[in-house]
């Protein structure tokens, strides 16, 4: 029985993964999905929030699970303001000028982390998340258990937020149509300015549950970015739900090449899956992605 | 031509990519690095060094100990030169663990700054892009840190590499299991995909194989590897004795904390290089016992030069300036510092140095044979040291202790724990 037990293991694994995966997507999928803004500074959201972990339970010796909240409120205000004084200036633009814009923020973001902090990779020391629980023959890091569920946790809150709140439906109403909801009342300004601020937060969530169990340096955004688009566009683009799909695809994908094939291909698949994807089903997975 | 109009908004984006461009410019560190041109009778000293991105943990060491070098030349009035007393000032560039960037900057270093000398930056992959642009140049390109084998199949005259080449490095944390017993009969190799971490990874197959231990499983993962455990759980289900793996830093921890979070309690645990960065017994305190790390100095060794003394007053000096020990690369480089500026006060040779005192340079470092305080620095004709013999060294109780060979230089090798407790119980 040794090859279900190994395939069991390695779907836990991925599932673990991928809900990271999904945590650090969200935020992403949720801001081009209302301001069409495409963010190359996202991974850098993640490696600040990771930042703000790693120091709080270093310094401050605050608990790893309360830094979480601290981080989505220093991220959703450096995101508020990045969107209200910076990105606002794009919109109506060509979206090439957003991305470089943000591509600029990223670069000014990974620079200053450099002079702060160093390039030096940093793990955050949690006691009581270093052990694994050992179920049987399977074995389940409490660290990734514990990202896992709150990544999920997060992107169930985020969409109920979208669906159910007065909040919630200024942003949708925004996000279809700018004009009609500024002649409703909405200011499109302030909520593209709170949108970005909650995707920075909930990114920044993604760095701290990231800083569980990973060390933590400032060039580690990019590969948050990367993964970050291919989970977006695989669960479809602008469908915020659609990233739990996009990130337990990937983060399965992945750990199934790395457990029986070799862990060298694991990137070569996961881009292999966008290039499938992107050509066969472009509105993503679930089929519920914006196609322009 | 409408899109872009030159309107207020336009002129705070263009301030902002100016800005970004500014601090994307080749080698950021152009904030702090003060030029004073015109000042004559010094050594410019250049190098191009990774103090950001994958390999900057391990670059800093280098750092420290060029400063600690400049720092100590300059209190002692400079390098000596026919009685005269010649200060060096070294100019830092940010590669940003790049080699196509380490190439360029050493080319901007060799062509637009006209150093007199040239330090090498950390790793294989950096020197393998860097030493062919200091080659074209001639300047003597000595690195602490880069050791791949087919760095000394190009040929070159002007580059030097003061540690083993990567094969004979890890031997000794390869044969330290010879001593262990019970013997070891199964073995896992993994490598990370860089010149160094693969060339590892092929050292330690190549000796197990010799040793006639069985390697179960032997794979080459990626840089950007985001799940550690699933790898590592591949490895613990190959049931292996011994757990080998060619890496840095970076790699090291990551490996070592993902063999705790799936419960894999190989009897012996060997990296490359990472756990004698001091970093690494900082991250993982008493769980770091038993480890084994290939290593080609310590402090305990009888070696001294005249520039930095003792190798336990080369200790001490790091210890006291940055606040860890000695690392073995760090040594390293300082050998190599040694060498070359023993070479310039041999031949006399005055700042600015041309093409020819370079040339005269390169000569004398194949011919001399000094001591330092890294040990025998002697260059074979492909640039190697001479082969030192290849140590391994085991953190036991928070210390690194020689645990192979027997006997270095003098220096005694303490018992060898194996096999190593395991997670569960330590």
């Amino acid at each position: 029985m040794a090859v279900p037990v190994e395939l069991v293991q390695t779907l836990i694994n991925g599932i673990l993964q991928g809900g990271v995966y999904a945590a650090a997507a969200v935020g992403l999928s949720l801001i081009f999905g209302v301001s069409g803004i495409l963010n190359a500074a996202h991974g850098e959201l993640v490696m600040l929030g990771a930042f703000a972990t790693y120091w709080l339970v270093t310094l401050y010796h605050v608990d790893a699970l309360l830094t979480l909240p601290l981080s989505f409120a220093l991220l959703f205000a450096f995101g508020w303001a990045l969107q209200y004084f910076l990105l606002n200036r794009t919109l109506g633009r060509p979206l090439l000028l957003s991305l470089l814009v943000t591509f600029g923020v990223s670069l000014i973001l990974v620079n200053v982390a450099l002079r702060l902090w160093s390039g030096d990779h940093r793990m955050t020391r949690i006691p009581y998340f270093e052990r694994s629980l050992i179920l049987g023959d399977f074995i389940v890091p409490l660290s990734r258990v514990a990202a896992c569920v709150v990544a999920v946790a997060m992107v169930a809150g985020l969409s109920w937020l979208l669906a159910s709140t007065r909040l919630g439906r200024m942003i949708r109403a925004t996000a279809q149509d700018g004009e009609m909801a500024r002649m409703l009342g909405v200011n499109p300004k302030t909520i593209y300015a709170i949108t970005f601020g909650l995707g920075a937060g909930v990114s920044g969530v993604a760095g701290s549950l990231v800083a569980f169990y990973a060390p933590v340096e400032p060039n580690m955004g990019l590969t948050y970015t990367l993964f970050a688009f291919a989970v977006v566009v695989l669960g479809g683009l602008g469908y915020t739900a659609g990233v739990i799909w996009g990130g337990l695809t990937l983060g399965v994908a992945q750990a199934l090449t790395e457990t029986y094939l070799e862990a060298g291909l694991s990137l070569f698949v996961a881009f292999v899956l966008l290039y499938v994807i992107l050509t066969s089903m472009p509105a993503g997975i679930m089929g519920r992605g914006r196609l322009e | 031509m409408t899109s872009i109009r030159s309107t207020r908004g336009t002129r705070w984006l263009a301030a902002v990519l100016l800005v970004t461009l500014a601090l994307l410019s080749p080698g950021a560190s152009w904030l702090g690095a003060r030029r004073a041109e015109s000042q004559p009778k010094e050594f410019k000293v250049g190098v191009a060094l990774s103090l950001s991105g994958i390999f900057s943990r391990d670059a800093n060491l280098f750092k420290e100990v060029y400063d600690l070098w400049a720092e100590t030349v300059n209190k002692a009035g400079g390098i000596k030169v026919k009685g005269t007393g010649y200060p060096v000032r070294i100019t830092y560039y940010d590669d940003e663990s790049s080699p196509q960037k380490s190439a360029q900057l050493v080319e901007r270093l060799a062509t637009a700054d006209n150093v007199d000398l040239m330090l090498a930056g950390f790793g294989s992959s950096i020197a393998f892009a860097a030493s062919a642009v200091a080659e074209k140049y001639k300047y003597p390109y000595i690195s602490g840190a880069a050791s791949a084998n087919p760095l000394f199949e190009k040929g070159y005259k002007y580059f030097f590499a003061t540690l083993n080449k990567t094969f004979e490095e890890v031997e000794g944390a390869a044969r330290v299991f010879t001593l262990a017993q019970p013997r070891p009969t199964r073995a896992a190799v993994i490598g990370s995909d860089h010149l160094f971490g693969k060339l590892a990874a092929e050292g330690f197959k190549k000796f197990m194989e010799e040793m006639k231990i069985e390697v179960v499983h032997y794979e080459i993962f990626p840089l950007a590897l985001t799940d550690y455990n699933s790898l590592l759980l591949k490895v613990k289900r190959a049931n292996p004795d011994l757990l080998l793996v060619g890496g840095l830093f970076s790699h090291a921890l990551r490996v070592m904390k993902a063999t705790k979070e799936v419960d894999f309690s190989p009897k012996g645990v060997a990296f490359s290089y990472g756990p004698t960065v001091p970093e690494f017994l900082k991250e993982f305190g008493k769980d770091a016992d038993g480890v084994i790390a290939a290593s080609e100095w310590l402090p305990t060794f009888p070696f001294k030069d005249p520039i930095f003394g003792s190798a336990s007053q080369f200790d001490q000096a790091i210890q006291k300036k940055y606040g860890h020990p000695a690392d073995y690369v760090q040594a390293a480089a300082a050998g190599g510092l040694v060498a070359q500026q023993t070479a310039i006060e041999q031949l006399g040779l005055q700042p600015p140095l041309d093409e020819k005192a370079r040339e005269a340079l390169m000569e004398q470092l194949h011919k001399q044979d000094v001591m330092t305080v890294y040990g025998r620095v002697k260059f074979g004709p492909d640039g190697a040291i001479v082969q030192k013999p290849p140590i391994a060294v085991q953190i036991q109780q928070g210390k690194f202790v020689l645990v192979y060979p027997r006997d270095v230089s003098g220096a005694q090798a303490g018992k060898l724990i194996y096999p190593l407790a395991p997670w569960r119980s330590r």
